[in-house]
């Protein structure tokens, strides 16, 4: 069983997108508690492959290939987690771009390197409304809340998302962020966000300082 | 006329049969892949001529020969018009024209040294900048009013820029139509009237694509209606390589070229003859980082590539350089001195944009003046060498003989200009001499400069009844929409 | 071999302007001439033909013997390291870089101050210069001015063999004797005489003198080279404006005038001589009066001179990366770029300028890092583009289609390295991460560089009875003249 839990780290070190899927039922099949594949084979080799990438040992498009690896990976393997078992201990975020805005390079960046860093991204795309952000994130359970915007005529929506989550007792629940390119520090502070970073890779930065993790 | 920068191709990267094969690439993409268009109006046109539209999807098939016929129907030669017609920029493939770079969303203050949100006094300020300086023909308003009313923010940049220097004015904030109904007023309004405006259009809109394969709704209503009214179009694709479009250079140059040949077939359909230019920047995205990498050699090869492939079809090229450097520096200059070179070594026609650093979102005052250095090397580079009579000058030889000088003959003095680069902001002064002149490094030259331009040069106003109704516009939009609800521009 | 592969250079002389060039330059070796100061170099072109006046020391050159000696066997020119993989093959389809040198100043690396150079300087260039991804051929970047001058020439070598295996060229002969010293403690290095012809590790610098000047000791010290089998690069420098036509072309064409009777010289003397046609053509500045070695036509005269060379069947070795001003900077980066763009898509065969400033006279150590980014950069324009079907992608733009991303295909990644410029120093990172980490500069980054290189060992230490054989041979030299 260790064997199959090395084998499916590696399969994401090694960002075997096509073969991760086979590897993983043949585990199942063989008896592996898809808890340690998850968490020992597949999220432990995450996490390295997003190590190596902060040292910039790693180019994105590898950690891109790994996450999507992790990702089949893990689809394989979830619904066979026993529901009363150990659970998993997962920080999960919730992304979206704002509404009216269309942007989501940026976003798709910060949910690529979270997903590397460990952490379970939703993330609803684009244009969206803010009450559906508040209720995928009360659905999930998410710690963070991610926003971002483009277009400096889209900013307002950030403050209003920020108004409705407080007037809902949302702001003690869970964090907000935000982000954008004219989304500056001085921006954040005013509309009393939970904080905001220049570039996906600071964002994980922030993310780990706001769920209690060390940076 | 001789503004601009006179032409010589000094770089050439793509043969005719490698152009042939990207035009197939791409027209294949647009037959068998399509394109999602978010605009109906635009949908329609298409759909009128024949292309297959999946109105659920938004997606469109464009058959080639649609795209054969609207090239055929392409302005070749178009000119950006000045109020002050010495500053025209006329796009005809013998000039190059560099532009400023646009709406930067921070600035560092000149004298404070403070990074904060731009202003319309910034906004102003670097208009008169761009005025002033010889190297730099069109001009692109540099940052967004960040301190004016969210839905007039757009119209204060462009009121701003047309008050504060006589050369063309290219902006990038025509994204939905109401905005362009209100610029293109203004435009009219600074030309002397509608007429006027479309005879010699002083202003005009760079629309970007949205890659990979999509057109923003807001953008391409506003298209048709610039196309209509006469005010000229660039539109730009923008694949990053890597991200938004194949790691390979030229894949995502099929990519964007897919895309620019959509927006130019449907506005030719809507609007024959219209003013549309080629406009391409493939800066690839940098995978440790995260950044877009401006300046960086593949972005200067994109464009060279860009403007290669755009003559190739007629049309004059727009491309982009920017930085990624967070001050003025050495960075600074390996950056822009590269994705400058190379286009312009290719002859490309329009070349945006100086003076912005961190990938275009803040304003250094002191880079304007810098980059505007650069380019006059530039300039010198292309412009090259040649050899005749007149410049082997062998009778002078003679004259001259082994071991004395050239310094006295009037030959030297008749040619030291024409053929010799004359730095403004280079001090070639001995050590010494610097050094007892404050030591002063180039960054503190460039400061100084920039507060003298600011103290000394003025621009000759519009007439007061223009400036009076320009404001009355922006005073009409502000009543309006006094809560910002109008679609912004996209800071990038 | 070492060296960037040429994939195509982007020429500035037509060939219309070549034959034009080469027509001036052989019309006027026939009607005016150069002044030879070596008696040898007279006696040589006397018997060959030429017409020779003993009282101005002008010889005019008949066309014919030129076309000759040009059209003669070509004498490939190899440089070769005492590390054979970095020897530099000047095959005329690749581009080599190699340091600027001898500066007299250095900025010290830890105080900053701009004083005169000594012999641990050179020791240090050495070493940084080791770590250089694009540094092909080592040029003593300083001359140690803690030496007396009777010896200093040698000192410079022996420092030099001492901290890189690679190749070393640099402007030394000043009279035949001196060339022969040289080229004893070469042959010491290298094994004999012998040895040292079938791999010469070093090779030197003859500068004429403009307009159409030949200093006497410097063409017997070429002599002396050659017979050694020594390559020799013949430096040509009229300063358009001063010493030559202000007109770039009419400045080549003096220029030419001069190579070209070294090189009827030289062959006479040695018909296998390996030869190299040096060239630093910067105009004066008319509004200050010093020379403008960052200049755009510093580099355009480069990239032409290299198509004359190439036309005369000799490799070029030009300036490059040059500035006028004395510290690293936003000028020095304007300068050197204006100036090593065109020799670099020109396809020179050695380009010689990083690291120095101040029109090469003061060394800056973290220039050296800074210029290698710099040729970096340039190398990646010059690569430019590959078009087929696996860099067209057609079937991987379907297979991504409408608005997804390329990120995750293999594609990307297997293309990743040869299409983009990695940088070494450039910083891209977004504001804040580069703020939070110290908002360092370029020329801070290039500083961490310089002490990385200088903590690294020596490759290929001299054994010390080599270094014992070249000390006595300075010795000799340093002996008062009999």
């Amino acid at each position: 069983m260790a064997d199959y839990v090395a084998r499916l780290k590696q399969a994401v070190i090694d960002y075997d997108m096509e073969g991760v899927e086979k590897l993983a039922r043949e585990a199942l099949d063989q008896g592996l508690d898809p808890l340690d594949g998850i968490e020992k084979g597949l999220a432990a080799g995450i996490r390295e492959v997003g190590q190596r990438f902060g040292a910039g040992d790693l180019f994105l498009p590898e950690l891109v290939m790994a996450a999507e690896t992790m990702r089949t990976g893990v689809a394989v393997l979830e619904p066979h987690v026993k529901k009363d078992g150990r659970a998993r201990v997962v920080h999960r975020v919730v992304l979206a771009t704002v509404q009216d805005d269309i942007h989501e390079i940026g976003k798709n960046l910060v949910a690529t390197l979270l997903t590397a860093n460990g952490f379970e991204v939703v993330d609803l795309g684009v244009n969206q409304p803010g009450d559906s952000i508040l209720q995928k994130a009360q659905e999930v359970g998410a710690e963070l809340v991610g926003v971002s915007a483009l277009m400096t005529t889209s900013m307002p929506r950030m403050k209003e998302l920020l108004s409705s989550a407080e007037s809902k007792g949302d702001r003690s629940r869970r964090k907000y962020i935000v982000g954008g390119a004219p989304v500056t520090d001085q921006y954040a502070k005013e509309i009393r966000a939970d904080g905001t970073a220049g570039d996906a890779s600071g964002a994980v930065v922030l993310a780990r300082n706001l769920v209690g993790e060390r940076a | 006329m001789e503004y601009g920068i006179k032409r010589g191709v000094r770089f050439e990267i793509l043969s005719k049969t490698d152009l042939e094969r990207i035009h197939a690439a791409s027209l294949h993409v647009l037959e068998k892949v399509g394109i999602r268009i978010g605009s109906a109006a635009t949908r329609k046109v298409l759909r009128d001529h024949g292309c297959v539209v999946d109105e659920a999807s938004t997606l469109v098939k464009i058959p080639p020969a649609l795209v054969k016929e609207a090239l055929g129907k392409a302005k070749r030669t178009i000119t950006l018009a000045a109020r002050d017609p010495t500053y025209d920029a006329r796009l005809d493939g013998t000039r190059s024209y560099v532009t400023a770079n646009g709406n930067g969303a921070m600035t560092v203050d000149l004298d404070s040294r403070e990074r904060r949100p731009s202003t319309k006094d910034d906004l102003e300020k670097s208009s008169r900048v761009i005025d002033y300086l010889g190297n730099v023909h069109v001009h692109w308003p540099m940052v967004s009013s960040m301190d004016q009313p969210p839905a007039t923010v757009h119209l204060h940049d462009l009121e701003g820029s047309l008050n504060n220097t006589v050369k063309h004015v290219m902006y990038e904030t025509g994204v939905t139509l109401p905005d362009a109904k209100r610029l293109t007023e203004m435009g009219y309004l600074a030309a002397g009237g509608e007429e006027e405006y479309r005879r010699r259009p002083v202003t005009s809109c760079l629309q970007c694509t949205f890659a990979p394969l999509q057109l923003d709704g807001g953008v391409m209503d506003a298209s048709l209606f610039f196309a209509r009214a006469g005010v000229p179009l660039v539109f730009f694709g923008m694949p990053q390589p890597g991200a938004t479009g194949p790691a390979t250079l030229v894949g995502s140059l099929v990519v964007g070229n897919a895309e620019v040949l959509a927006s130019l077939t449907a506005v030719q359909l809507h609007a024959p003859g219209a003013a549309v230019i080629y406009g391409m920047g493939n800066a690839p995205l940098d995978m440790r980082t995260t950044v877009r990498s401006g300046g960086s050699p593949e972005h200067a090869l994109s464009g060279a590539m860009a403007t290669e492939l755009a003559h190739w079809y007629g049309l004059p090229s727009c491309v982009g350089v920017s930085a990624t450097a967070k001050e003025p520096g050495d960075q600074a200059v390996l950056e822009y001195f590269t994705g400058l070179s190379g286009p312009l070594l290719a002859g490309a026609d329009l070349m945006c944009g100086v003076g912005l650093l961190e990938d275009s979102s803040c304003l250094y005052f002191e880079q304007i003046v810098i980059d505007d250095e650069i380019v006059g090397a530039i300039a010198r580079l292309i412009r090259g060498d040649r050899a005749d009579e007149e410049t082997l000058a062998l009778d002078l030889i003679e004259k001259v003989g082994p071991g004395r000088n050239f310094l006295a003959q009037r030959h030297t003095l008749q040619h030291v200009k024409s053929d010799h680069f004359m730095p403004n902001l280079i001090d070639r002064r001995s050590y010494e001499t610097w050094a007892a002149d404050g030591a002063k490094s180039m960054v503190v030259r460039a400061q100084e400069k920039t507060r003298w331009i600011l103290a000394n040069h003025e621009v000759p106003p519009l007439p007061a009844d223009i400036r009076k109704e320009l404001r009355g516009v922006i005073e009409t939009a502000r009543r309006s929409h006094p809560d910002a609800r109008g679609r912004g521009t996209p800071v990038a | 071999m070492t060296g960037i592969p040429i994939r195509r250079p982007y020429p500035v002389l037509t060939k219309e302007d070549i034959r034009q060039i080469h027509e001036a330059a052989a019309a006027g070796l026939e009607r005016v001439g150069v002044q030879v100061g070596s008696a040898e170099g007279r006696r040589l072109l006397r018997e060959a033909g030429a017409t020779v006046d003993e009282t101005t020391e002008v010889a005019k050159i008949p066309r014919a013997l030129v076309d000759e000696i040009v059209k003669a066997r070509k004498v490939r020119v190899v440089l070769r390291g005492r590390d054979a993989s970095q020897d530099a093959d000047l095959d005329f389809n690749h581009v080599h870089l190699c340091n600027d040198g001898t500066g007299p100043l250095t900025l010290d690396f830890e105080s900053g101050e701009r004083r005169l150079s000594t012999s641990e300087d050179l020791a240090q260039s050495a070493r940084v210069s080791n770590a250089l991804e694009n540094l092909h051929v080592f040029w003593p970047m300083v001359t140690a001015q803690d030496v007396p001058p009777s010896v200093r020439d040698y000192v410079d070598l022996k420092v030099s063999l001492m901290n890189t295996p690679k190749h070393i060229l640099y402007a030394s002969g000043a009279s035949g004797d001196q060339a022969r010293r040289l080229v004893r403690m070469a042959a010491a290095v290298a094994g004999g005489e012998k040895a040292l012809r079938r791999r010469p590790i070093i090779s030197s610098v003859q500068t004429t003198i403009a307009p159409l000047q030949h200093d006497g000791g410097m063409m017997d010290a070429a002599f002396a080279f050659g017979a050694a089998g020594v390559p020799a690069a013949i430096f040509t420098m009229p300063t358009p404006g001063a010493s030559g036509p202000v007109t770039l072309a009419g400045s080549v064409a003096v220029a030419a005038m001069e190579f070209l009777a070294a090189m009827v010289e030289c062959r006479l003397a040695n018909p296998r001589s390996p030869l190299i046609w040096g060239c630093g053509l910067a105009p004066l500045d008319m509004r200050t009066t010093t020379r403008a070695s960052g200049s755009p036509e510093h580099g355009l005269t480069g990239a032409a001179v290299t198509q004359m060379a190439h036309f005369y069947g000799v490799p070029s070795l030009v300036g490059g990366f040059d500035a006028t001003t004395s510290v690293p900077g936003t000028q020095a980066a304007i300068e050197k770029f204006s100036q090593g763009l065109s020799v670099v898509l020109g396809g020179a065969d050695l380009i010689v300028g990083l690291g120095l400033l101040e029109d090469a006279k003061t060394l800056s150590l973290e220039q050296l890092f800074i210029d290698d980014e710099m040729v970096r950069m340039i190398r990646r324009i010059a690569d430019g583009i590959v078009v087929n079907e696996e860099t067209l992608a057609l079937d991987v733009i379907e297979k991504v289609g409408i608005g997804k991303t390329f990120l995750g295909q293999r594609h990307t990644m297997q293309h990743l390295r040869e299409e983009q410029f990695i940088p070494r120093l450039i910083d891209r990172r977004s504001y804040d991460l580069w703020a939070r980490d110290g908002r360092r500069s370029l020329e801070d980054r290039a500083r961490e560089k310089v002490k990385e290189a200088l903590a690294a060992p020596v490759p290929f230490p001299l054994e010390p009875d080599v270094v014992g054989r070249l000390d006595a041979i300075i010795q000799e030299a340093a002996a008062p003249a009999a």
